[in-house]
């Protein structure tokens, strides 16, 4: 039996994905194994139940659009071409478990725990740095791509862009995705229009004016799934939750690794299913503490329910100041106050603004004057190159002057009528804003 | 009306960790001249030992966050910064604030910015342009390998990434060089 010289990977955004032989070492290795077991949606799926995807498809794939980004190129550099490939198929390979929710909750305790940290650590001191270096590429190089950061050779910085920014492999990718498994159709995009669209001028990723309308659907898809999906109202819920049973006092106890060399081996096992034995444990735990009850309601699957919400979009330029968000800002100062007469443990109400921290951002750039930013760029017939945010006749102009602001207040499903009804006394100005069951 | 009462007050906002370190920078930088300006005087900061909590990669304009854009976007919508090409800190929320940035690196950043202040000055160079050369400068050495971060390989390396800016880097380059050396940003 001769040598096999490449796999496949079904996939069902892509088709068949082709793996070459020399990369098969790196897939196999434990740490990239480790993300079929973490949710590239984390706690989405309880709420469409289809969304239990992985990160280990969604970096298959965005390896695909990767190799088939550098064929439609051609670039011509097989170590070049080799490493963009690998920081694509690497670059979320440091997830924590429950992905970004998880993370968001390491922030709050943590300095220094983001993702790009453990992803770079894994890199560059473990086995997978040993694989990388044994093909003859590096892996510096592939930790400067998927951070931003390579600039040695100049010729090639194109490739930051590509890894991510406003049209990258991760973001091409994840849309179909999470589109295709939760079931909604609106991260729908003509993908193949915008590959065939996609040129090199200078040092500048370009779409032909021509797919114009493909670059568009995609800044739409981005818009829709993020208010829908990413944003949807009962998944920052179990998000608020999850930061509410790994406080200080508990994230201790979990002893979560560090993003060093020494410590990066144990997040071998933190996967989603080691941080549900965790919520399950702290759920049976005989200490009855805020972070118990949030943990017995999580386990329940009984999310926290919103008492007011408030979604607006707003111009930037305008400098107008909504007085709906004032007064709920306001209220947030004087939660302890409004707890107390709701008979309500202040821990218990959640101001959440989810367009704020979100770890990516919520849709297309916004308009700027200064066109500081990575932007979606058109090439016309004339040779001359427009931002599409930036371009009169393009549906994006529109779309981009505007950004969404979300604010909700929740509290657990047995205090939302009380709450609501002294928000509602206190603060007439709110009453229209309050959800009731 | 609870609302009503409440506005009168003096506002008592809770402030988030990024909030409250601009707020200081701001202060510290006097004037923000814009988006530019602002994603290079926080990428200093962050250099220069502030806790800030983005990650800046390459771009057009050199170093950029884009979540740090997303951030500030929203500091203006919640209004404690004003944005008409300028930034500028709305004292209603800013009056009262109690700096959480330890001294020692409030020293620090005073110093480097007076010290860019100064530069331009003396050599009449346009404060923004000059900050996204040194930003540029400093980015570039400290991502290339450690035995290469020399000027003369950074500015060649800079005249390719940003050709466009080739003549006017070339002009500050001496200046923003020995303003990464005078803060110990350059090994």
């Amino acid at each position: 039996m001769g040598q096999r010289s490449s796999k496949f990977f079904r996939d069902p955004i892509h088709g068949y994905i082709e793996v070459d032989q020399e990369f098969l070492p790196i897939i196999d290795s434990p740490f990239f194994q480790r993300l079929r077991r973490i949710k590239q949606l984390a706690f989405t799926d309880l709420i469409y139940h289809g969304a239990e995807h992985s990160r280990f498809g969604h970096s298959l794939g965005a390896f695909d659009l990767a190799t088939e980004i550098a064929e439609r190129l051609g670039i011509k550099n097989k170590t070049k071409k080799d490493e963009f490939r690998l920081a694509a198929l690497l670059h979320d390979v440091g997830h924590p478990p429950y992905s970004h929710a998880f993370e968001s909750a390491l922030e709050e305790v943590y300095k220094d725990r983001k993702h790009e940290q453990y992803t770079e650590v894994i890199i560059r001191d473990t086995e997978i740095g040993d694989l990388i270096e044994s093909i003859g590429l590096s892996k510096n190089a592939i930790v400067k791509l998927i951070r931003g950061k390579y600039v040695e050779q100049p010729e090639f910085s194109y490739l930051n862009d590509l890894i991510s920014s406003e049209l990258d492999v991760d973001r091409l990718d994840f849309l179909l995705r999470d589109s295709y498994y939760c079931g909604v159709p609106y991260g729908e995009y003509d993908i193949q229009r915008l590959l065939l669209a996609m040129r090199k001028k200078g040092k500048m990723i370009v779409i032909d004016e021509k797919a114009r309308h493909a670059a568009e659907s995609f800044i739409l898809a981005r818009f829709w799934m993020y208010t829908q999906v990413y944003t949807h109202h009962t998944r920052r819920a179990f998000d608020i939750m999850l930061k509410n049973v790994f406080t200080k006092d508990t994230m201790k106890n979990l002893r979560f690794p560090a993003p060093t060399k020494k410590d990066i081996s144990r997040l071998l096992v933190c996967d989603d299913a080691w941080l549900t034995g965790k919520i399950n444990d702290l759920a049976a735990s005989p200490r009855r503490t805020n972070e118990k009850i949030m943990a017995s309601h999580f386990v329940k699957r009984e999310p926290v329910k919103r008492v007011i919400e408030k979604i607006a979009y707003m111009e930037l330029d305008s400098q107008r100041i909504d007085p709906d968000f004032t007064a709920i800002e306001t209220l947030e100062n004087f939660k302890e106050e409004i707890a107390t007469e709701a008979k309500i443990d202040p821990e218990f109400i959640f101001f959440d603004k989810p367009w704020k921290d979100l770890p990516f951002e919520s849709r297309y750039r916004q308009y700027t004057q200064e066109k500081e930013g990575s932007a979606i760029n058109l090439i016309f017939r004339d040779g001359k190159i427009r931002d599409i945010a930036l371009d009169l006749s393009s549906l994006a102009y529109n779309v981009s002057k505007w950004k969404a602001r979300i604010v909700r207040v929740y509290t657990p499903d047995e205090k939302r009528n009380e709450l609501g009804k002294i928000i509602a006394r206190k603060c007439p100005s709110v009453k229209n804003l309050i959800i009731s069951k | 009306m609870l609302v009503v009462l409440l506005m009168g007050e003096k506002e008592k906002k809770s402030l988030d960790v990024f909030s409250s370190l601009i707020i200081d920078l701001f202060k510290i930088k006097k004037k923000v001249l814009g988006k530019v300006d602002c994603q290079k005087t926080v990428y200093f900061a962050k250099r220069l030992g502030a806790p800030v909590p983005f990650d800046f990669r390459w771009n057009i304009f050199g170093p950029y966050s884009y979540e740090l854009a997303h951030n500030c976007d929203y500091l203006v919508m919640e209004g404690l910064l004003q944005y008409t090409g300028e930034y500028k800190l709305n004292n209603r929320f800013a009056g009262h604030h109690v700096s959480k940035l330890e001294p020692k690196i409030k020293n620090r950043l005073k110093k480097f910015f007076e010290e860019v202040d100064e530069t331009c000055e003396k050599r009449g160079y346009n404060r923004i342009l000059f900050m996204e050369c040194a930003a540029s400068f400093d980015f570039v050495q400290s991502n290339i390998e450690e035995g290469t971060r020399r000027k003369e390989k950074v500015s060649d390396l800079l005249d390719e990434l940003k050709p466009e800016k080739k003549e006017d880097f070339r002009r500050m380059s001496d200046d923003a060089w020995n303003l990464l050396v005078q803060s110990k940003l350059v090994n």
